[in-house]
């Protein structure tokens, strides 16, 4: 693989793309069903329109890997809720500004007068709270084990300037628990693991998908070349019925991932319990503060049940994969970018907003004209009824 | 669905707004005289003479940013939507819709603005209103809306009718710079790199095409960007379009901005930038014309219309794959994911 | 998830660092990578370098955009 990979000459060459397609496609003799857990992956699949060149045996599905998609809505409203108090700032990365709420979106919020500020970077959180102390700022954290350690960095630092206006609402989550829980239960034929997570925990953090549930498992970059490399692996591993974790992105993996960015996360959180929709709450797939710098954190004042209408919508079975989102009654027809009725219609690399916006070839986009609501069939059980059941 | 009240995503130029276009105005406007697929309205007035006119209202935060302001994109967006209909645009009338709050000196630097690009187009500003209203609380605003009239000088008409199956379609320049240009000033982004928007008129760039009777259509390419442009083009004709993603003239600034906010340049808006329609016989006529003006040196012909009776605008993507391009939906937020 | 792109050190100042990526110019914190040099290359995610970037794979990766961004245009409007 190494040497292959130094004779690459792009990582959009459409020679190349060809060659890996062939390789991967030959190395498919059956159905195989890969799961990516990266809205980016999902994104840059359908944006390159790279499904047009892999065999149909193929199918790539997307799991529980985009932070707003498996964001509970118990705490999306708690979030709409803070946007709505007067003395609030609320501090966020554009990726959540058009989540649907009880009361509108952020977007909507913010045009109606609410101070929502998106940033590029969680540190101007801080420069904002210095500049207006008579403002209570709020960062939302959402994101996985990749953002995690920048919003440690933000926190040690809100700690080192002794910020009393600041606040953070922690909905970070640690994605490789949640893969183990979910995997226990129901398994796909491989994993294409997110790159960028494990630039941060390492690639040897992935080891326990092949080595305790037997899932064949390979990190992957995010170019068109990357993301195929990644899948040949999967795809030689199949075939060789040998499951181990492979590193598909060695320009920036490495075997421990980045030590300084672990120990921070190490320092600043500790493992806790957490809500994934669709999966529940997961005892430690989320992220608690440790000693000083839980006086930043903000807790809901009770548990908040969701007031969104949540039977509206199958995020929760979308983002397990167990749904394709053009499965979902209410996609393309009630449910758009515009006015979405879930979390993965949101952001561009939501599951059912890359469906959306990069639709497959021979998808009908046909939506009927109707004016009463689509009747929604619930489909059966998430699984075997293991699944704890929040609401 | 019907539409209860009215949101954000009703103004973005996507599916809403096209839903409210359908449900409020067009039962009501059609049978009156709107013609709403073009971006003008053709007026024939006798002795062969036809006369375009048209409407526009401008709200942008904040009202300067780099390349332009609101000022010069109030009058060059009306200017652009009687250019690509063909005409020369003549008179332009204007309305202010002031928010308490605004200071005069941004006011006077709007109108001198105005003034400055309605000059060097030779356009007259002829009537004008002002009103002042209560600020809403957030920044005070100022909301111009332009209208204007020229007459067509082009041979035959820029208009959906004359699109057929193998129309070779022309995009004038490189596209996105507006929408950074304006998210840029909003945000502070990259602040070391501007982008300057493309605000400009296109008349000068459109003038040596009006003697060609195989251009079958033209259009601005503003809000819901090319991406937009190009499904109403396939929605309007009933045909499919065939798009190389390798063709489209990006700026490596704006592919570069793109790459590190997750957008998509395709749904970005321009104010100086024209998509055409052209008989496959006059595609490189055209092109050769195009390039020989300041706006359209970097032309570049993407794609054209197919024979297939989908509306769907199907994209050979630069690494060899193959995706639909959606009409734009919602507005557009940078994203860490 | 989390959308990285890959910079070149321009400049380093404490725990800041001025980089480039694709033509951008940003400064972002240095922290999780402290020995990079002037030169090197490093992934950038929400305004932090989240790890070195290997350099002949990453002179590769720009070479790359560069050859994929100048294709058929000379410069910004």
């Amino acid at each position: 693989m190494n040497n292959h990979w130094q004779s690459l000459t792009s990582y959009r060459s459409p020679e190349l793309v060809q060659q890996l397609a062939d390789a991967i496609n030959n190395a498919c003799q059956g159905r195989v069903k890969i799961m990516q857990v990266c809205g980016t992956h999902t994104w840059s699949y359908r944006r390159h329109g790279l499904a047009t060149l892999l065999t149909q045996n193929l199918s790539l599905v997307a799991g529980p890997g985009c932070p707003v998609c498996v964001t509970d809505q118990g705490d999306l409203d708690w979030i709409m809720d803070l946007a709505g108090e007067k003395q609030n700032t609320l501090v966020t990365f554009g990726d959540l500004m058009r989540v649907p709420g009880s009361n509108g979106s952020l977007a909507e919020m913010q045009s109606r007068g609410a101070d929502i500020r998106v940033v590029l970077s969680p540190l101007k959180a801080l420069d904002i709270a210095l500049a207006e102390p008579s403002r209570r700022v709020i960062l939302v954290a959402i994101g996985f084990e990749t953002t995690a350690p920048v919003v440690a960095a933000t926190l040690q630092h809100a700690h080192r300037l002794c910020l009393t206006n600041f606040s953070i609402v922690l909905l970070l989550k640690r994605l490789i628990p949640a893969l183990r829980y979910l995997f226990a239960r129901e398994r796909p034929d491989g994993l294409l693991c997110p790159g960028h997570v494990a630039t941060v925990v390492g690639k040897q953090a992935f080891a326990c998908l092949p080595q305790e549930l037997g899932i064949p498992s390979a990190i992957a970059g995010f170019e068109p070349v990357d993301m195929l490399l990644g899948l040949l692996d999967l795809a030689h591993q199949l075939k060789t019925a040998n499951a181990k974790i492979t590193n598909a992105y060695p320009r920036v993996v490495t075997e421990q991932g980045n030590p300084i960015a672990r120990s921070l996360i190490e320092a600043t959180f500790e493992p806790a319990p957490s809500q994934w929709r669709g999966l529940g709450e997961l005892p430690t797939a989320g992220y608690g503060l440790r000693g000083a710098l839980q006086r930043f954190g903000l807790n809901p004042a009770a548990v908040l049940l969701s007031k969104a209408a949540n039977g509206q919508c199958l995020c929760h079975l979308v983002i397990l994969g167990k749904h394709t989102p053009q499965a979902c009654p209410r996609f393309r027809k009630n449910c758009t970018p515009e006015n979405p009725l879930g979390p993965c219609m949101v952001s561009e690399e939501g599951t059912c907003a890359a469906h959306y916006y990069y639709p497959d070839l021979d998808e009908s986009l046909e939506i009927p004209d109707t004016e009463s609501e689509v009747t929604l069939q619930l489909p059966p059980p998430v699984t075997d009824g293991k699944l704890p059941n929040k609401k | 669905m019907s539409i209860e009240f009215i949101q954000l995503a009703h103004g973005s130029g996507g599916s809403a707004t096209t839903k409210l276009l359908e449900q409020i105005f067009l039962p009501r406007f059609r049978d009156i005289g709107l013609q709403p697929e073009n971006d003008a309205a053709l007026l024939p007035i006798g002795n062969g003479v036809t006369l375009a006119f048209t409407i526009d209202g401008f709200v942008v935060e904040p009202p300067f940013f780099p390349g332009s302001d609101l000022g010069s994109l109030s009058v060059n967006g009306t200017i652009n939507d009687l250019a690509v209909m063909g005409a020369r645009p003549l008179y332009l009338a204007c309305g202010f819709v002031i928010s308490v709050g605004v200071s005069s000196t941004m006011l006077s630097q709007i109108a001198t603005s105005m003034q400055e690009a309605a000059a060097a187009s030779n356009v007259q500003i002829v009537a004008g209103d002002t009103k002042v209203v209560e600020s809403r609380g957030t920044t005070p605003q100022i909301q111009v809306t332009t209208s204007g009239i020229g007459i067509v000088e082009a041979i035959e008409p820029w208009h959906t009718p004359r699109v057929r199956p193998g129309d070779q379609l022309i995009l004038s320049g490189t596209i996105g710079e507006h929408t950074l240009a304006v998210m840029g000033a909003r945000h502070s982004w990259f602040q070391h790199d501007p982008i300057a928007s493309d605000c400009a008129s296109l008349y000068p760039m459109l003038v040596p095409l009006h003697p060609i009777p195989d251009i079958h259509w033209v259009r601005d390419i503003t809000r819901g960007g090319l991406g937009g442009v190009l499904n109403e083009l396939a929605h309007a004709t009933g045909y499919g379009i065939e798009l190389d993603e390798e063709k489209i003239p990006i700026s490596s600034l704006v592919r570069g901005w793109c790459e590190i906010l997750g957008y998509d340049p395709l749904y970005l808006a321009n104010e100086g930038k024209a998509l055409l329609a052209v008989d496959r016989a006059a595609a490189s006529h055209t092109l050769s014309e195009l390039g020989k003006t300041v706006l359209g040196r970097h032309a570049s012909l993407i794609g054209e219309i197919s024979s297939d009776e989908q509306p769907v605008v199907i994209l050979n993507t630069s690494i060899g794959g193959r995706r639909l391009v959606m009409a734009p939906a919602g507005e557009l937020f940078p994203r860490i994911c | 998830m989390c959308l990285a792109v890959p910079a070149r050190v321009e400049r380093i100042e404490g725990t800041t660092a001025l980089v480039t990526a694709f033509g951008c110019h940003e400064k972002v914190d240095i922290q999780f990578v402290p020995s990079i040099e002037i030169g090197d290359f490093v992934l950038v995610h929400v305004g932090f370098a989240l790890e070195r970037v290997r350099p002949e794979e990453a002179a590769l990766l720009l070479e790359t955009w560069d050859t994929l961004f100048t294709k058929g245009e000379d410069s910004n409007e």
